[in-house]
């Protein structure tokens, strides 16, 4: 016992132990300008690495693709069923909803981490306050529309997020433009890489990504008056245009506002490129094809109907597929990026601002995309609803497979319910029962039984 | 050495002339026999470990055995005696002060009728040989040509020393030498009698001038046994605290290759399960039960005073294993001389904050003083798995699968059902057991042992070195070899002041396994899948239709595993002062992994579009060293003994490793060739130091041996604390009360033998959380972004997470009956784990899924330990002894302050054992819609239940008993040694876990249990209708969340048989042996169970049950 009360002052320094390696604790990240950014690339490494939100067999637009009716399902995955079918279930399925809230997470402890640091560079902080604000109302925007209200966490006080209700969409909108608007002011024209210099690579987001945002969210709220604005804003930027259709996606674009770029060593292109490009009948390795509903939906003489869409044959049975990413090759070199924003959309986001305030200039901007794609312009009804319909068409044919384009235009214009219902129905044809509560996700059942504060979409257990 | 001599001093009142004549030829044989003693005298002082202690005696007038207790208490040497022995003998006064213990009993027993011999840490007193008075009076010619030579040895075929022969019926006797050997002046008809402290006396007739005797170990020896408490030793008799310990001998009956599975079923309160079958697999092991919610319910190893992390493969990350791995596998079975598993708080407070969950002592076999011994040992074997699982014939899945067809109203699709239509080489006839093809085969198992051993009195040593060799059930060349060197030397110096002990061991571990265990895929291969290989031998890709790919190539993509541990420890004793020695620990263990993955390009699917193999290598490289000073005190008072104990603990771990992804290579012959790929990702690093300090002590007073209080306490600091939590303190106290000992109860019961009751209460910790939790890391992201690395966030930063803190209350009544024939052993614990250092698991919004925190709630876990251990018959050559042990446990999460609120509300139940869960009550098969009902809350089946709502039944998973059964027979030469295990338990079948294939899916087979399905409306059927389109998935979804998945897993199990034949002495005289045995041993061998799955000791349908072994080996002594 004689030592057992001595000598532990000592001992204390020597418990102590250094940081590993490998590591960095928060307050080192932000002191240096650096390892800073390189929390904002882990966030894009992240969200375009496999079986994430983006791109491949997870993406928003291949599960939002098959739960509408451009892409067919063949893959009996548990998940990729449900989204087929419209047939989501809480449990087991916690589908974008874990990335999403990662997400944020990393938005928000870059927000908190630039603010407080005393020794980050005026343009860096700036910079990454503009990504970290664009990032968190960019995630917000496919949560709310995906989840219908949600919980929109600022923090990263986990006390206060654990216990987080849900907001209603229009607090979330609310946030949403409020990051945008101020993502706006903080990013400047220039893309900006990892060391903070100005570059001609378009993977990370600028000022351009952020007015393209705009434009879509002020579209989803329907205030066509500034959605049109922002539109305009990027249209008449001449950094920015439209180009032939075999270039669209190419790396860097003209036509792209924001890439990401590959952080995979084998899927060194695009995901998408891989997977839905068929080399055998789709099954287990490719898991889509193209419905007939989408293909048909291309006018005759229409490039895009050959310029984007493939073919493989087997036997009797043709099946076609999204052919925009073209290499499909793994581990080859790097030709293309995978599409996050890009201009078109704002034409045709334009337009149909345009046409709801009854501005007949709508269908230029629909006929600058009916050019591109080889067609004539459009000679149908000028009427107000003619047009809409018009461009709503022109929207599914031009970004089809797309960050589930199709799905949210069918929301948001309140056409969904009507295409998927009923026996001859879309989601009857693919073998599901549609339920008016299909047209939101479930939260995960975990979520629910972890924090009770938030409950669950309608239509879904638990009540 | 004049004790021995001084019989033959007997002729000297010698008077006639006839009689000096005889004198003189008496002389001749005396000068002869002396020759002989001296020798034997020699023998033995170089066989007395005994000369290296020292002994302080100040007795007047005190009876022998009080001294005895004495010298035990000093130098933790035991004395083995009977009472007939001590008879005739009278008080002694001695005065010794630091005298060698030889030279001590020497001294002791001039006067006695008494002589010693020292056999390990054994004293043994025997009557000394009989007065040659005696023989005096007999014919000398008798003396010359009736002498009766004889051997008399163990079970074992180890020489005994200090063996009294006696002829029955006279006073003539006398006793074995160091090599066992005697001599007796008898004659034929004689019957002899041989008797020795620790052995049951036996009687053999003599028939010629030879006799070899066999002695068995006397069970009255059980309270006597040594145990183990890691900073000190104690005697199983006065201990005050719940240490089990099985011996090398139960070790090494097992054909085992990792010692955790030579213990299941053998201690009360320690619950082992063996994850897998697979070769190095990992194990689960459980000391009294779940302390901890979230995790780190791992005990302590410690390795010859050497704690064993079993962080580097059980908690590395980048473990690439396939069987998980377990460090213990890195240790020889062979080189264990005995497991001892402390408990209590008595016996784990002293290990502080790692002693929660229970500490396991793994002491290496050290070298014994004596002429060289060689111990070789070698045994082959086979393995099978225990079980297959029944699954669908051809004709049974067709009509599955026709049936589900029928039953959502479409038909087969050419372009997909391949299975039902043909096509893509698919047959749909053909018939193929897959368990059959994938793990079917039978493992050969190889194991290779040498050792040598002994010494002087001044160093001991035994070296020794093994191989072991198994293979898998698999197809393929996969297989486990261990490589092994041990070394332990011992010694001190001239006048045993300084002493030494040291232990080196060496294991290097080859494994070559299937990255894929085939049973996790099992049932996606229907069994008309085709062939797996095409006509000219490559891989038959089927044009892309298995479901999981060709099986083949799964086993085709090899882990090639390389660990070697390198484990030593140097004790220094130095005595400073009489009573007080200063000691050191000083151990370094160095566990270094080298782990490839390899997908050679020929095994992948064509259609997969990948253009190279590649591979992941995984370096992992662990370090630690740990040094603690001690000082360690005796002191009597009186009747009172105290002793006294403190040191210090400086611990230091540091793990490095990396992980890296290698592809592009332009070959499969490259794949190991790093150079050769053309992109090479590091997916992990690892860099984690772990530091560790403590202060201990204990204190012991023992009074008369009847009265016995034992304190310890430590204080501890670990670095995977935040600033300011990184100290805390740990105590126990533990009584004990020999009633026995009580004059009125030895005269009241005089049957009963021995009687304690003891008790403990006291503090433990448990530090496994993960290092660094407390730190808002971030860490570089495996991939480069646009040609940068980024940074993504691990944790939460979080101060306040502190030691978890486990209360032990221990009451126990060990009881011998019949001079310890029987025994009985009942332990009642109640433990009490606070502070819980748990991974809560948080809201995803949050950024993260879970935090490290201590919890302020409590689990509790008690239970009843038994043990029995009985010695059926003894009889000359035949003896049966029986150890029983059951242990009933019982765990309970009793409070969670505001466990509404938080975040286990819906995963624990209060009240419940944390291993229970709720689930919808499973209500069979709606008859009209063939979907499965489930019990709602409102007693109505439904075919929806709701989550959290509808979970109305409870189900528990934890053991409700457990324990084992062994039988010990000896007849003449063989011994039968055999173990039965039981497990009360309930656990998931394996129904229903196969999600991603429904019955009735493509080319997903079922277990034949779902012929039993609905059919047509109105069926009453425990299964749900086939479907082939994943429309019932909803409803299959809700019975894996059912008790419909659970069922009974309880088995009994023979874990354990060794027979085994030691070889008649004359064979193995002439073959110039000690001893030779053959044996047959066998493992898992039968196992009645209703258990639905492979095994229920794994209980696990996607992984590979444990594999039963029957081996055929010998063991050699010379």
């Amino acid at each position: 016992m004689i030592l057992t009360g001595t000598g532990f002052q000592a001992c204390k320094k020597a418990v102590e132990v250094p940081v590993p390696k490998n590591s960095l604790v928060g307050s080192a990240v932000f002191s240096d300008n650096k390892t800073a950014t390189a929390v904002m690339t882990g966030l894009y490494n992240t969200m375009h690495s496999a079986a994430n939100i983006s791109d491949g067999t997870w993406s928003i637009g291949k599960f939002m693709g098959t739960a509408a009716d451009e892409l067919h399902n063949y893959f009996i995955g548990v998940a990729a069923t449900q989204f087929y079918k419209n047939n989501l279930s809480s449990n087991p399925g916690t589908y974008f909803w874990d990335n999403f809230f990662k997400f944020i997470y990393i938005a928000n402890s870059t927000i908190e981490g630039v603010e407080q640091s005393e020794t980050l560079k005026a343009e860096v902080k700036q910079q990454l306050l503009g990504e970290a604000r664009f990032m968190r109302a960019f995630i917000n925007f496919y949560a709310v529309n995906l989840y219908g209200d949600i919980p929109l966490p600022t923090s990263t006080d986990y006390k206060i997020n654990n216990k987080l209700t849900r907001s209603s969409q229009q607090e979330a909108y609310k946030l949403i433009l409020d990051d945008l608007q101020e993502a706006k002011k903080l990013l400047t024209a220039e893309y900006k890489s990892a060391s903070n210099l100005t570059t001609t690579e378009k993977i990370r987001p600028n000022k351009a990504a952020a007015t393209a945002m705009l434009a879509r969210v002020y579209l989803y709220l329907k205030d066509w008056r500034n959605a049109e604005l922002q539109a305009t804003e990027l249209i008449g930027n001449s950094s920015y245009g439209l180009i032939p259709l075999n270039q669209v996606f190419l790396k860097n674009s003209k036509e792209a506002i924001w890439q990401l770029a590959s952080a995979n060593p084998v899927y060194t292109n695009t995901m998408d490129g891989f997977f839905y490009t068929l080399k055998t009948t789709p099954g287990i390795s490719n898991h889509n094809s193209m419905t007939d509903w989408l293909y048909n939906s291309f006018e005759t003489g229409d490039a895009r109907k050959t310029g984007w869409v493939g073919s493989f044959t087997a036997g009797a049975t043709t099946y076609r597929y999204a052919s925009k990413y073209k290499n499909s090759e793994r581990s080859s070199a790097v030709t293309e990026y995978f599409m996050v924003l890009r201009i078109a959309e704002q034409f045709l986001i334009r337009a149909e601002a345009r046409a709801q305030q009854d501005n007949p200039a709508a269908l230029d901007d629909l006929n600058e995309i009916r050019f591109r794609a080889g067609l004539d312009d459009y000679n149908g009804a000028t009427d107000k609803p003619s047009v809409l319909n018009a461009i709503q068409r022109e929207r599914r044919v031009e970004l089809f497979t797309e960050w589930g384009h199709r799905w949210f235009d069918l929301k948001r214009t309140g056409s969904l319910d009507a295409l998927m219902s009923g026996p001859t129905g879309i989601t009857a044809l693919k073998g599901g029962e549609w339920n008016k509560n299909d047209t939101i996700l479930p939260l995960p059942i975990t979520e629910i039984a972890v924090n009770p504060n938030l409950r669950q979409n309608k239509g879904y257990d638990p009540q | 050495m004049d004790y021995i001599v001084m019989p033959l001093r007997a002729g000297a009142g010698m008077r006639t002339h006839r009689e000096s004549k005889r004198r003189l030829i008496i002389k001749t044989l005396l000068v002869m026999k002396l020759t002989v003693v001296l020798l034997t005298v020699f023998l033995l002082q170089a066989n007395a470990e005994g000369l290296a202690q020292q002994v302080t005696v100040n007795a007047r007038n005190t009876a022998l055995p009080a001294i005895f207790k004495q010298v035990e208490k000093q130098t933790g040497y035991i004395f083995l005696y009977t009472d007939q022995t001590l008879e005739g003998t009278k008080p002694a006064t001695i005065n010794a002060v630091n005298m060698p213990l030889a030279d001590f009993l020497r001294k002791l027993l001039e006067q006695q009728p008494l002589q010693f011999s020292i056999e390990s840490k054994t004293i043994i007193i025997a009557t000394k040989p009989v007065n040659k008075q005696t023989t005096e009076e007999t014919d000398f010619l008798q003396l010359l040509f009736a002498a009766v030579t004889g051997k008399v040895t163990d079970n074992n075929g180890q020489p005994l020393a200090g063996i009294n022969v006696l002829i029955k019926g006279t006073k003539t006797g006398t006793a074995t030498d160091a090599a066992g050997n005697f001599s007796i002046n008898a004659k034929k008809g004689d019957v002899l009698v041989f008797s020795g402290i620790g052995y049951e006396s036996q009687e053999i007739v003599v028939k010629d001038g030879s006799v070899q005797a066999v002695m068995n170990i006397a069970e009255t020896s059980l309270q006597e046994v040594v145990v183990n408490k890691g900073y000190y030793t104690d005697n199983k008799r006065t201990s005050t605290g719940n240490v089990s310990k099985v011996t090398g001998e139960d070790i090494a009956r097992q054909p085992v290759s990792n010692p955790l599975a030579a213990l299941s079923g053998r201690v009360p309160g320690m619950f082992i399960s063996q994850s897998s079958g697979a070769p190095g697999s990992a194990f689960q092991v459980q000391i009294r039960g779940i302390n901890s919610i979230a995790n780190g319910n791992d005990p302590l190893y410690v390795i010859d005073g050497v704690p064993f992390s079993i962080a580097p493969e059980l908690q590395n990350n980048n473990n690439l294993n396939p069987a998980g791995g377990n460090p213990l596998n890195l240790i020889n079975p062979n080189d264990i001389s005995s497991i001892e598993v402390l408990k209590d708080a008595d016996a784990t407070a002293i290990y502080g904050s790692r002693g929660a969950n229970g500490v396991v002592l793994i002491s290496t076999r050290k070298g014994k003083a004596g002429k060289a011994k060689v111990d070789v040992n070698f045994y082959q074997g086979i393995a099978q798995v225990t079980k297959q699982v029944k699954y669908l014939s051809t004709p049974q899945y067709l009509e599955m699968r026709k049936e589900a067809f029928k039953n959502d109203g479409v038909d087969p699709d050419p372009g997909y059902d391949f299975d039902v239509l043909g096509g893509n080489t698919w047959d749909p006839n053909s018939y193929t057991n897959w368990q059959d093809q994938l793990i079917g085969n039978t493992a050969k198992y190889t194991d290779a042992q040498a050792s040598v051993s002994g010494g002087s009195d001044q160093i001991q040593y035994k070296i020794g070195g093994g191989y072991h060799r198994e293979t898998t059930v698999y197809p393929g060349k996969n297989a486990m070899e261990k490589a092994s060197m041990h070394v332990s030397l011992a010694g001190g110096s001239k006048d045993q002041r300084l002493k030494f002990n040291f232990s080196g061991s060496y294991v290097s571990e080859n494994t070559t396994l299937p990255i894929t265990d085939p049973v996790s895929i099992m049932s996606y291969f229907a069994p008309n899948a085709p062939k797996a290989f095409n006509e000219d031998g490559t891989l038959n890709w089927a044009g892309g239709t298995w479901l999981k790919g060709n099986p083949y190539a799964f086993l085709m993509q090899p882990y090639k595993g390389r660990a070697t541990n390198l484990l030593a420890n140097l004790m220094i004793t130095y005595n400073i002062m009489k009573g007080l020695d200063f000691k050191t620990s000083l151990g370094y263990t160095n566990v270094n992994m080298d782990q490839r993955n390899l997908i050679p390009f020929t095994t992948i699917d064509p259609l997969r579009g990948e253009s190279s193999g590649s591979s992941k290598f995984n370096n992992s490289d662990t370090r630690s060293w740990i040094a603690e000073p001690q000082l360690d005190y005796r002191l009597n008072i009186g009747k009172g003994k105290l002793s006294a104990l403190a040191g210090l603990s400086f611990q230091q771990s540091h793990n490095e490793g990396t992980r890296l992804a290698a592809r592009g290579f332009s070959s499969d012959l490259l794949l190991e060739n790093i150079q050769a790929a053309s992109i090479i990702t590091v997916e992990r690093l690892t860099d984690i130091f772990y530091k560790y300090n403590a202060a201990f002590g204990r204190i012991n007073y023992s009074h008369d041996e009847k009265y016995i209080v034992n304190l310890t306490a430590r204080r501890d600091g670990s670095s995977r604390f935040g600033p300011g939590k990184q100290f805390a303190n740990f105590y126990a106290a533990g009584a004990a009360w020999v009633f026995s000992k009580e004059d009125r109860i030895e005269q009241a019961l005089p049957f009963l033998s021995f009687g304690k009751l003891r008790a403990s209460y006291g503090t433990s910790g448990n530090d496994q959380v993960a290092d660094y939790s407390y730190l808002d890391r971030y860490n570089s992201t495996v991939n480069t972004y646009g040609g940068s690395q980024g940074l993504y966030p691990v944790n939460f930063y979080n101060p306040m997470l502190a030691w978890e803190e486990n209360k032990k209350l221990e009451a126990a009544l060990e009881l011998g009956f019949l001079n310890d024939r029987f025994n009985l052993s009942i332990s009642w614990y109640n433990n009490r784990s606070g502070n819980q250092l748990v991974e809560s698991p948080l809201s995803v919004v949050t950024g993260f899924a879970s935090i490290s925190e201590n919890l302020p709630a409590v689990v509790e876990n008690k239970g009843w330990e038994f043990s029995f251990n009985s010695v059926n018959i003894r009889k000359a050559g035949f003896k049966w002894t029986s150890a029983f042990n059951i242990t009933i446990p019982k765990n309970k999460l009793v409070s969670f302050p505001n466990f509404e609120a938080s975040s286990y509300s819906e995963r624990l139940i209060i009240g419940q054992p944390l291993t229970a869960t709720k689930a919808y009550k499973y209500a069979g098969v709606d008859p009209e819609t063939g979907l499965f009902q489930f019990m709602g809350s409102d007693g109505k089946p439904t075919i929806s239940p709701i989550p959290l709502v509808d979970d109305i039944s409870l189900l528990d998973f934890g053991p409700k008993f457990y324990g084992g059964l062994q039988n010990n027979i000896s007849y003449g030469n063989f011994n039968l040694d055999f173990l039965f295990q039981f497990v009360k338990q309930k656990w998931m079948n394996y129904l229903y876990e196969h999600v991603e294939g429904l019955p009735g899916t493509f080319s997903a087979n079922q277990p034949v249990d779902v012929l039993n399905r609905w059919q047509k409306e109105g069926d009453i059927a425990k299964f749900q209708r086939y479907n082939q389109d994943y429309s019932t998935i909803e409803s299959s979804n809700n019975a894996v969340n059912s008790d419909l998945q659970y069922g009974d897993a309880s088995y009994i199990r023979l874990k354990n048989v060794s027979l085994s034949y030691n070889l008649p002495a004359r064979w193995i005289n002439s073959l110039q042996l000690q001893t030779a045995k053959i044996y047959f041993q066998g493992q898992n061998l039968v196992t009645i169970t209703n258990y639905k799955g492979y095994d229920p000791e794994n209980r696990n349908y996607l992984v590979l049950p444990p594999l039963k072994v029957f081996t055929l080996g010998c063991q050699l002594t010379f």
